[in-house]
């Protein structure tokens, strides 16, 4: 309930958020840019998972101070540790690197955006790579529309990269309306609660300006014109610090497990120094003032001395967390858990029905049967079907043709949550089985691990099916929709006869009776019974629309076969002989063409 | 051990077969009456059935019991050879 409401909730939300203003509609527009360029550029370095990349990356990460390196070469060239952060998280998410190696960087990125300080500081430069947004869209989009692999990744960082500033660029001019309200002089305090205010300041100002070294060079102006206390400002430079990492926080939100984890550690690694910086403020302040005496800055060279304070800040943050960085992982990983996958459990497979062979058969059989309901599920909505239907008594014929709306089913997400796990354990069960059985027990396992085999292999053609199905179901084309339909109705009445089978709806009904699927399927083959030529000669299809039905036959083919065997191994009835009885006047596939040939000879 | 023992172990298992296949053609008896059965009660509906799809439906089933049943005379008749 509350999960429906959600959605519509926050929609609204958002709605009268920008018909009330303009600039929380600009924000808002930032944001959704920054996240579409993080899933760009995850798109563009999963590209290059297992090449060239990722085994320079891996040769420039394998050892820590590689990885500080790295971070720190990154943060300087680019002048932004946050992007360098961002980047690194995409790195994580595509599976380019792991987690020490991304917290390396993250660490050296960190080191690395204090010669931004410097910079500031010393020559009052501020490298402004957002410039580089709008070429590097042109360029990116220009490059995405190439077919070559590596192109179309380069094509998808540089877009990546692009929208990313492109979205901090909209955040920042949304936000100037607050910037411009920010005035350090009315908030000069002394002694700790002037330490904390302005470290929080220190971070508001940096998520609003989207830019610790926006948030360092105001800190400057501030001191230089003596608007802020020396201790004030070096607070806002531990808040600016804290606050830089809103940006690896909001890429964190479209990558996976471990791109959150690394998020949350460069939050732990920047509030943890901040904490210690704050508590050790006096005498880190003396530290800085004989780095500087001993450099030979003048007593009130503040601007410098800041640039020496937020170097021992991040310096000292990194020595004393790399070598914690193992309980640093295990801190991150059990606040941000790997999102548990909830697969289908056996229900029947239990180890002391192991000592009993012909229990232990039973629960096979029924747990291969747990697995075809399962299965059943995923095939039927493959076929744009829903499950009451195939097993009420009503016409599936008149269903079908009025229903034209193709079931929406990610068949790989159904096929790894409902039967892959699943299927592993029986197999697994009867791996342990098999050594306290007779030859004869043997065999009537073999034909149940045949028997879910067949259900996957149903299962898998059945994907391949879906793509055309519920596409042609839909078309305006009458005779191509007809075809899958007739598909529909054939797999749709197999699905129904195995379940009249399974439910004993007939007592006298036994697998004998499948064979008569096996003759319908060889007699209804469009490909072979010359209907697919004549719609093809008339120009009622065309020849894109032949090849996907020829295809989609042999999966047909294929997903019958399938389930008729596997039907006849698990819903065979009565004692060991009389189900071998029944297997071997079976008709196998002789038989049904001898049948079709006796037909023939028949009607001429 | 003895050679008594030997014959008598063999005449087990030569017992063990034979009962297998006696089992095997009992099954196959009593599979092939019951398809005899249903062959009937189909004949009687296709006789009484007016509409020609499920005329053809029917006598799909029809041409799958006989195949069936010829398949099963034959295995029949083979064991029946082989236990001789």
């Amino acid at each position: 309930m509350l999960r429906k409401i959600l959605l519509p909730t926050i929609l609204a939300f958002l709605a009268y958020g920008f018909w009330i203003s303009p600039d929380f509609k600009e924000i808002s527009a930032g944001v959704a840019i920054f996240l579409f360029g993080m899933f760009a550029l995850q798109e563009g370095f999963a590209a290059f998972t297992g090449g060239t990349l990722e085994k320079i990356l891996r040769k420039s990460t394998n050892k820590m101070w590689k990885s500080l390196s790295f971070g720190f070469t990154a943060a300087t060239v680019m002048q932004s540790s946050s992007l360098v952060s961002v980047i690194t998280i995409s790195f994580l998410s595509s599976g380019l690197i792991g987690l020490v190696e991304g917290m390396g960087i993250i660490f050296g990125a960190n080191v690395g955006t204090t010669t931004g300080a410097w910079l500031i500081a010393g020559f009052g430069l501020k490298v402004k790579i957002s410039a580089y947004a709008m070429p590097m869209l042109v360029f990116g989009v220009v490059l995405i529309f190439q077919k070559t692999k590596s192109l179309k990744g380069v094509g998808y960082i540089l877009a990546g990269l692009g929208f990313l500033f492109l979205g901090i660029h909209y955040m920042k001019e949304g936000f100037e309306t607050f910037q411009n309200q920010i005035s350090l002089t009315d908030y000069a305090m002394e002694g700790l609660s002037g330490v904390l205010v302005f470290s929080l300041i220190g971070i508001l100002a940096t998520i609003i300006m989207q830019s610790s070294h926006a948030t360092l060079v105001l800190v400057i102006t501030a001191l230089s014109v003596s608007q802020i206390t020396y201790g004030n400002a070096l607070a806002l430079v531990i808040g600016a610090n804290v606050g830089t990492t809103i940006t690896a926080i909001m890429g964190s939100i479209t990558s996976n497990t471990n791109g959150k984890r690394l998020a949350l550690a460069d939050v732990l690694f920047k509030v943890a120094a901040g904490i210690v910086f704050i508590i050790l403020m006096n005498p880190i302040m003396d530290l800085v003032s004989i780095i500087a005496t001993s450099l030979g800055l003048a007593e009130d060279d503040y601007t410098l001395k800041l640039a020496i304070f937020h170097t021992i800040f991040n310096v000292s943050g990194v020595i004393i967390m790399v070598p914690m960085i193992n309980q640093l992982i295990n801190l991150v990983s059990s606040l941000v858990p790997e999102r548990k996958v909830h697969t289908t459990e056996p229900i029947y497979l239990n180890g002391s029905a192991l000592e009993l062979p012909d229990t232990a058969i039973e629960a096979v059989r029924k747990e291969s049967v747990h697995l075809y309901d399962n299965a059943f599920a995923i095939i039927a909505h493959g076929l744009s079907l829903h499950r009451h239907d195939i097993l009420s008594e009503n016409d599936l014929e008149q269903i079908i043709v009025k229903n034209r709306q193709a079931i929406e089913i990610d068949i790989d997400e159904q096929y790894n949550t409902n039967i892959k796990y699943l299927y592993g354990e029986i197999i697994a069960y009867i791996s342990r089985a098999v050594m306290i059985m007779t030859a004869e027990q043997n065999e009537e396992l073999f034909v149940l691990r045949a028997a879910c085999r067949d259900i996957v292999e149903a299962i898998k053609d059945t994907k391949h099916l879906h793509k055309n199905m519920s596409q042609y179901i839909a078309s305006e084309n009458e005779d191509i929709r007809a075809e899958y339909n007739k598909i529909r109705i054939f797999l749709g009445s197999v699905l129904r006869q195995i379940a009249e089978m399974e439910y004993n709806k007939d007592e006298n009904l036994s697998v004998l009776s499948l064979d008569t699927i096996k003759l319908e399927m060889k007699e209804n083959d469009t490909t072979t019974n010359g209907t697919l030529e004549v719609l093809i000669r008339e120009g009622r299809i065309t020849p894109l629309m032949a090849t996907s039905l020829m295809n989609d036959s042999a999966y047909v083919y294929d997903v019958t076969k399938n389930l008729v065997q596997m039907a006849e191994a698990l819903f065979a009835k009565g004692d060991y002989s009389m189900k071998k009885a029944e297997r071997s006047i079976m008709l196998n596939g002789d038989d049904i063409d001898e049948i079709l040939e006796i037909k023939q000879t028949h009607s001429v | 051990m003895k050679t008594k023992a030997l014959v008598k172990i063999a005449q087990q298992l030569i017992d063990n077969a034979k009962k297998e296949q006696s089992d095997e053609i009992e099954s196959l008896k009593a599979i092939l009456k019951e398809l005899k059965k249903k062959k009937r009660s189909l004949k009687e509906k296709l006789e009484n059935e007016e509409d020609e799809i499920k005329c053809l439906d029917i006598q799909r089933k029809l041409d799958v019991l006989s195949s069936q049943r010829k398949k099963g005379l034959s295995l029949i008749k083979k064991l029946k050879k082989g236990e001789s």
